[in-house]
């Protein structure tokens, strides 16, 4: 699946000032591809990044997502079937368990509960989490196998275009380099388009392609 | 839908158990409050039924001293439960066809009466005190009579084994002055005699107890009719006039009805039976009484033949007032009626707070839950559906709550449970429509 930026801007309209935090952005994501986006604090990134989510549409110019504009997809079947995002923090439904929160997604998609449950079974065995996770909740889990979660989540999801803001910011560098690679091997192993912004030189060196913004624009 | 809501529930027991006891506190508020206000209510109606209303026919200014002159027609009204006919004087022919019929036993209790014939001789002998001609006096009480009240001087002393209830009964008995007793001392055991005799018109009747007419005429004769009586006596009392003989009402209803058809009575008086009939007694019988009014010009009753048979209805013939006593009920009424609408007012205002606590415990519900609402619709979920999970899982609590807080007052009154519960439901509405109105990609920054 592909993902191409089109002369994209956004602009978050205060009530006393507006701030054009993207500006007129073009880029062509290939799928299987690992990209970086790097740059400095308030440079834009996270607003580009949600609006290839789907978060907003664009002021100007377009997100093209298997050819048709987030402008002209149905936003919640876009976030639930085509691009997934991982955070920094936050991903994981509190009150829900590891393979609850796994199986969340699936059951969005009205698969079986038996189904949903061994292909979440699946998934935790891809980003190594012993079975003795699968009661826990999130609030007992570490920063880097929250992270684990959230990716696995995002696996049984299914989307082919992976969105991560930040997602080893509080990561120590074991971690850090095992979820890059857990990233990095969806891109190559399952085709899908995977983004990741990051402050991390290290992370950023895994990436296939390195994209610097400043200032809401590519240099 | 449901069982997704209650594992969340189960997960921030915390949470859950806070909304379930708001709920269930300002429910059992709301009950409690309602149950102290009906027991109010009930109270009022209790003392509103126990506080005695009494009628009392007088004249039109309103006072009855013992002398006035009412119509057999009028204790008719009093104690029949057949209606009294009233006819139009003016028309051609008066006695014809009534006007109205009437009765008001229906609504009245415990009626007091008092009548009284002249003695002209007892055991045979002429009779007469220093005071004047001596009266035969029945009474249904001894209140009938002022003059026997203690606060007026009178001190009575009855024979072993008789009390005043002898004048709610109707045995031959009498009280006497002490000067009689002194004159005929038989020390109760033998019983006086007494005769007397009476030219009060009588008018005649036919077989079906109508009155008789003759040419458009009543057919009135005015018989002097002699009776006989002997009652034992069974107690003296001192003070008053020294020339009044008193026997329960019932005797001398009888000695009437032997001597002379139309009774003239002399005090009338009741209680109501049922004093949330009230208004409805003052109305019927606004139909043949005036009001009382102190500058009430007196009618010159019991002077004319028909006056004292018959009633009849002209504007100017309205003789008797019915003096209605419910100062008591109203002073007592007026300060149950302050309090309950105290507790009204309270009342409100508790539905208020309800109301506006509720707005915020929902507000508040919907802010500390926007991370998960936040990444349910990340992952796709629809607002619609995000909506309907968490009001399903929040109303859960919230009815869970008001169930069991009002469970021991029967969920009374309903009404404002409902509007309590239907206050947080909108909150929350309102609550997650602005949240989910904003794009998520606003959320996000707020959140981090
Ligand atoms: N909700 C908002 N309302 C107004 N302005 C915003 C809002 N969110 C971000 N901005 C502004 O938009 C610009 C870009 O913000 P963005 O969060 O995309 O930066 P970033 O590159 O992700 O920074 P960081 O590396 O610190 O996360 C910033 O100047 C920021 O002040
Ligand atoms: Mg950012």
């Amino acid at each position: 699946m592909s993902i191409s930026l089109n002369n994209v801007s956004y602009s978050y309209k205060g009530k006393y000032q507006t701030v054009r935090a993207v500006d007129g952005v073009s880029y062509d994501f290939e799928p299987g591809k690992c990209y970086a986006i790097i740059g400095k604090s308030g440079s834009g990134k996270t607003t580009l990044l949600s609006l290839m989510a789907g978060l907003d549409v664009p002021t100007e110019g377009e997100v093209i997502i298997d050819g048709k504009s987030t402008k002209n997809w149905n936003r919640n079947r876009l976030r639930r079937d085509a691009v997934s995002v991982i955070y920094q923090n936050y991903n994981l439904f509190p009150l829900l368990t590891v393979q609850e929160n796994i199986m969340y997604p699936l059951d969005l998609k009205k698969m079986s509960k038996k189904k949903a449950a061994e292909l979440a079974i699946k998934m935790r065995e891809r980003v190594e989490l012993s079975p003795a996770y699968d009661k826990r909740l999130p609030a007992h889990l570490s920063g880097g196998e929250q992270q684990r979660v959230a990716i696995a989540r995002t696996l049984a999801q299914g989307c082919k275009i992976i969105l991560a803001d930040e997602p080893t910011g509080n990561l120590d560098s074991t971690n850090t380099a095992n979820i890059v690679k857990i990233l990095c091997s969806l891109a190559h192993d399952d085709g899908c388009t995977v983004i990741i912004v990051t402050h991390d030189p290290a992370v950023a060196e895994q990436a296939d392609a390195v994209l610097q913004m400043k200032d809401g624009a590519w240099i | 839908m449901i069982k997704k809501a209650l594992k969340t529930l189960k997960r921030a027991p915390v949470r859950a158990v806070a909304v379930l006891l708001f709920a269930a506190v300002i429910s059992m508020i709301i009950c409690a409050l309602q149950a102290s206000n009906e027991a109010e209510l009930r109270n009022y109606e209790e003392v509103w039924q126990s506080v005695p209303i009494t009628v009392t026919v007088t004249d039109p200014t309103g006072k009855n001293d013992g002398d006035l002159l009412i119509s057999p027609w009028v204790l008719s009204l009093f104690t029949d439960d057949t209606p009294v006919k009233f006819y139009d004087d003016s028309a051609e022919k008066k006695y014809s066809d009534p006007v109205e019929e009437l009765s008001l036993a229906a609504y009245l209790k415990d009626v007091q009466s008092m009548m009284y014939t002249p003695i002209s001789t007892i055991n045979g002998t002429n009779y007469t005190s220093a005071a004047g001609t001596t009266m035969l006096y029945g009474i249904s009480s001894l209140p009938c009579d002022k003059q026997l009240l203690p606060e007026n001087g009178c001190e009575i002393t009855w024979y072993e084994g008789y009390d005043e209830s002898i004048f709610a009964g109707e045995e031959l008995l009498c009280i006497v002055p002490e000067g009689m007793v002194e004159r005929y001392d038989n020390g109760g055991e033998a019983d006086l005699y007494f005769s007397g005799r009476s030219n009060i018109p009588f008018i005649h009747r036919d077989e079906n107890g109508e009155f008789l007419w003759v040419d458009g005429e009543l057919v009135v004769e005015f018989p002097k009719v002699e009776y006989n009586c002997s009652l034992k006596i069974v107690g003296t009392y001192t003070a008053g006039d020294e020339k009044s003989i008193y026997c329960p009402y019932p005797v001398i209803d009888k000695v009437y009805d032997e001597l002379r058809k139309n009774k003239i009575i002399r005090v009338l008086s009741a209680t109501l039976s049922d004093n949330s009939r009230l208004d409805e007694f003052r109305e019927k019988a606004s139909y043949c009484f005036l009001e009382p009014s102190p500058n009430a010009k007196k009618t010159a009753w019991g002077v004319s033949v028909d006056y004292g048979t018959l009633p009849y209805i002209t504007e100017k013939n309205y003789s008797y007032a019915l003096d209605i006593d419910d100062n008591n009920l109203f002073d007592l009424s007026a300060i149950l009626e302050d309090s309950i609408k105290f507790n009204r007012t309270v009342t409100v205002f508790v539905v208020i707070l309800s109301v506006i606590s509720g707005f915020l415990v929902g507000f508040l519900m919907v802010r500390r839950r926007k991370r998960d609402i936040m990444l349910m619709r990340m992952v796709g979920e629809s607002n619609a559906r995000v909506y309907a999970g968490f009001a399903l899982e929040q109303m859960i609590c919230i009815i869970l709550g008001i169930v069991i807080g009002g469970a021991y007052y029967k969920w009374n009154p309903i009404n404002n449970l409902a509007i309590f519960a239907f206050a947080y439901f909108i909150a929350l509405s309102l609550a997650l429509a602005i949240f989910m109105s904003k794009e998520l990609i606003k959320n996000i920054k707020e959140d981090e």
